[in-house]
C-alpha cells in the first residue's frame, strides 16, 4: 500500500490537516507583529509582545493558579479514580453499571450546566472565593478520565496473574502493589496526564468558579480577548503552544501518545 | 471473587462516591431544584415553587429561536466534520507505521492546545484586519474587508476545526474494523474500487459515522467558549444565554432551567437520532 504519487485523496487530505493547523500556525506567526494591533499578516517583525508579557504580572500570577490547581484536580482525581476503577472492572456487584455511567456522567453534560451547578451550590456551602472550589470543580471533569483509562488498562488486563499472586500466598494487598499497580501504570500515568491537561485548559467551569484572586490562566485570557485583540494575547497564546507542543513531546516519551488517546496500534500488512 | 467478599467493592468505592456524591450530584440536584423557583428581578430574591422559568423560556420566540440556531449549528458542525473527516480517516486508515501515527497526531492538535488558543486563532484569520479578508481584498474579490466574525459561520468553522477530531478518530476506528478480507472478496468477484467503496466500506463504516455524529452533534450543542467568542453576545446559543443569565444577569433560577433545557433538547435530539436509525436500512449493522 506505498503509494509514491498524490491521490485525491491525500491532497483532499492535506488540504483539511492545513485547516486543522492554520489557527495555531496564525497566532504563532501575528505575535511576532510589531504594530500595536493583531493583524494577519503581521505587520513588521519583532518580539516586543514577548518582552510585554513580564510587565502583565497578571498572566503570570494566572499561570501559577492554573498550575497548582491542573496538579492538585489531577492528584486527586487519580487518588480516588483508581480505586474507582478498580471496583468497577474487578468486581461484578448491583448497581454497577449505574455507577460507571455515574462517574463518566460530567462528560456528557454540557459544561455549562456544571459551571453553574457548581457554582450555585458552593456558593451556598461557602467555599467559593478559594481556589479550593477550582480544586473540586476540576475534580468533577477530571476523574471520568482516571476512571476510564485506569479501566480500559485493567480491561486488558489477565486476571489470572492477581490469583496466581494470591495462589502463591500474597495478601490482597501486596497483590495490589506488586502485580497489579505495576501493569496498570501506564493507564494511571495516562489518566492523571490527561486530568492535568483537562484542568489546565478548562474555561467554561472556571469561568464560574475564579475568585478575583485565583483567576486560571484560560480565564484570564478568555476576558482579555473578550475585550480586546492586542497582540500582547497574541504572544502568550504562543507561549501555551508551544508549552502544549513540549507536552506533547514529552508524553510521546514516556508513554506514548497512541496509549494516551486509544489510537490503534499500526497494524502489520 | 464477589461471592466471598461482597463488600469488597464498596470498600473501594466508598470515598469516591461519597466525594462525587457531595461534589457533583448535590450540585446538580440543587440546580434542578432552584429552576423551580421564583425569581423576582426588581428585588433579587426567590420566592416559592413555580414553573414559570420553563414557560417564559418555552413561550417567547426569541429564546426559542436561540434554542433553534443552537441545534441548526450543532447540526451544520456535524455535516461539516463529516464532509471533512470521512475522506481524512480513509486515507488515515491506508497509511501505515510512523505516517499514520504522525497524521494521527495532527488530527488531534487541535484537542492539545486550549480552546481560548484555538478560538483566538480564528478571531485573527476571520477579522477585518485578517487572513481571510487580507487574501480576498488582494485578489479584488471585494473592496472592503467582510465582517466574518461574529456570524454563524464563524460559530461553525471554529466548532468543526475542533470537533473534526472526533470524526475521523470514530470512523477511522471503525474502518480500521472492517475485515480486509470483504474487501479482497468484493475484488476477486470484479467488483471495481467505486462499487467497493460503496457497496461494502461505506455501509461497513457507517457504526463510526453514527458514533462520530453523536459526539459531534452533543458537543455542539453544549459549546459554550468557541460560540462565546467567535458569536459573541450578537450570535447567542443555549449554553451563551445560560451564561449570561446567571453570570451577568443574576437570575439563577431562570439561568438554571434553560441549561435544564438544553440538557434535555440534546438528550431527545440522540434518542431520536438513534431510534430513527434502528428502524432504518442499516440496521442489522448497528445490533
Amino acid at each position: 500500500m506505498t503509494r509514491r504519487r498524490p491521490t485525491l485523496l491525500g491532497l483532499f487530505s492535506a488540504a483539511v490537516y492545513g485547516f486543522v493547523l492554520s489557527p495555531i500556525v496564525i497566532v504563532l506567526l501575528a505575535s511576532l507583529t510589531a504594530a500595536d494591533y493583531t493583524s494577519f499578516p503581521p505587520q513588521g517583525l519583532s518580539v516586543r509582545w514577548y518582552l510585554a508579557i513580564p510587565d502583565n504580572p497578571e498572566f503570570l500570577e494566572s499561570f501559577k493558579v492554573s498550575l497548582i490547581v491542573a496538579a492538585a484536580s489531577a492528584a486527586l482525581a487519580t487518588a480516588l479514580g483508581t480505586p474507582a476503577a478498580l471496583a468497577l472492572v474487578r468486581y461484578r456487584f448491583p448497581g454497577r453499571a449505574a455507577l460507571n455511567t455515574f462517574f463518566l456522567s460530567p462528560l456528557m453534560l454540557p459544561t455549562v450546566i456544571l459551571g453553574i451547578a457548581l457554582l450555585q451550590f458552593y456558593t451556598r456551602v461557602g467555599i467559593t472565593r478559594t481556589p479550593l472550589s477550582l480544586v473540586f470543580g476540576h475534580l468533577v471533569i477530571t476523574l471520568p478520565y482516571v476512571v476510564r483509562l485506569v479501566s480500559a488498562s485493567l480491561a486488558g488486563l489477565d486476571p489470572s496473574l492477581g490469583l496466581a499472586a494470591m495462589n502463591l500466598g500474597a495478601t490482597p494487598w501486596q497483590t495490589f502493589r506488586r502485580v497489579t499497580l505495576p501493569l496498570i501504570r501506564p493507564g494511571i500515568v495516562a489518566g492523571a496526564t490527561f486530568a492535568a491537561i483537562t484542568s489546565f485548559d478548562d474555561v467554561s467551569v472556571a469561568l464560574f468558579l475564579a475568585s478575583p484572586r485565583s483567576v486560571t490562566l484560560p480565564v484570564r485570557i478568555f476576558t482579555y480577548i473578550e475585550q480586546t485583540l492586542d497582540p500582547l494575547v497574541t504572544a502568550v497564546c504562543s507561549v501555551l503552544i508551544v508549552l502544549a507542543a513540549l507536552g506533547v513531546v514529552v508524553i510521546e516519551r514516556s508513554i506514548g501518545l497512541g496509549r494516551l488517546f486509544g489510537a490503534p496500534e499500526a497494524g502489520p500488512h | 471473587m464477589s461471592g466471598a467478599r461482597p463488600w469488597a467493592p464498596w470498600m473501594l468505592l466508598a470515598v469516591p462516591v461519597a466525594v462525587f456524591v457531595a461534589l457533583f450530584l448535590l450540585p446538580l440536584l440543587n440546580l434542578f431544584a432552584l429552576s423551580f423557583v421564583k425569581f423576582d428581578r426588581a428585588t433579587g430574591s426567590l420566592g416559592g415553587l413555580t414553573i414559570e422559568n420553563y414557560r417564559k423560556f418555552l413561550g417567547d420566540g426569541f429564546y426559542l429561536g436561540i434554542l433553534a440556531r443552537t441545534l441548526r449549528l450543532a447540526a451544520l458542525t456535524t455535516l461539516t466534520t463529516l464532509a471533512l473527516g470521512y475522506p481524512v480517516a480513509l486515507h488515515l486508515t491506508r497509511c501505515r507505521g510512523r505516517q499514520r501515527a504522525y497524521l494521527t497526531m495532527l488530527v488531534l492538535a487541535p484537542l492539545l492546545v486550549s480552546v481560548v488558543v484555538r478560538s483566538f486563532g480564528w478571531l485573527v484569520i476571520l477579522g477585518p484586519n485578517g487572513l481571510v479578508n487580507w487574501v480576498i481584498v488582494r485578489l479584488g474579490l471585494v473592496t472592503d474587508p467582510l465582517r466574518l466574525l461574529y456570524t454563524e459561520t464563524a460559530i461553525v468553522v471554529g466548532l468543526a476545526h475542533v470537533f473534526l477530531s472526533f470524526m475521523v478518530l470514530s470512523i477511522a476506528t471503525a474502518l480500521d474494523r472492517i475485515d480486509s478480507i470483504m474487501v479482497r472478496a468484493a475484488q476477486s468477484l470484479g467488483a471495481p474500487p467505486r462499487q467497493v467503496f460503496f457497496r461494502v466500506i461505506l455501509p461497513l463504516s457507517l457504526p463510526g459515522v453514527v458514533a462520530g455524529s453523536l459526539i459531534v452533534f452533543t458537543l455542539g450543542t453544549s459549546a459554550f467558549i468557541t460560540p462565546a467568542l467567535l458569536g459573541g453576545p450578537r450570535v447567542k446559543v443555549m449554553s451563551y444565554l445560560a451564561y449570561q443569565q446567571t453570570l451577568l444577569l443574576s437570575d439563577w433560577p431562570y439561568g438554571g432551567a434553560i441549561a435544564f433545557i438544553l440538557l434535555a433538547v440534546t438528550a431527545a435530539s440522540v434518542i431520536t437520532y438513534l431510534r430513527a436509525l434502528e428502524s432504518g436500512r442499516f440496521k442489522v449493522i448497528f445490533r
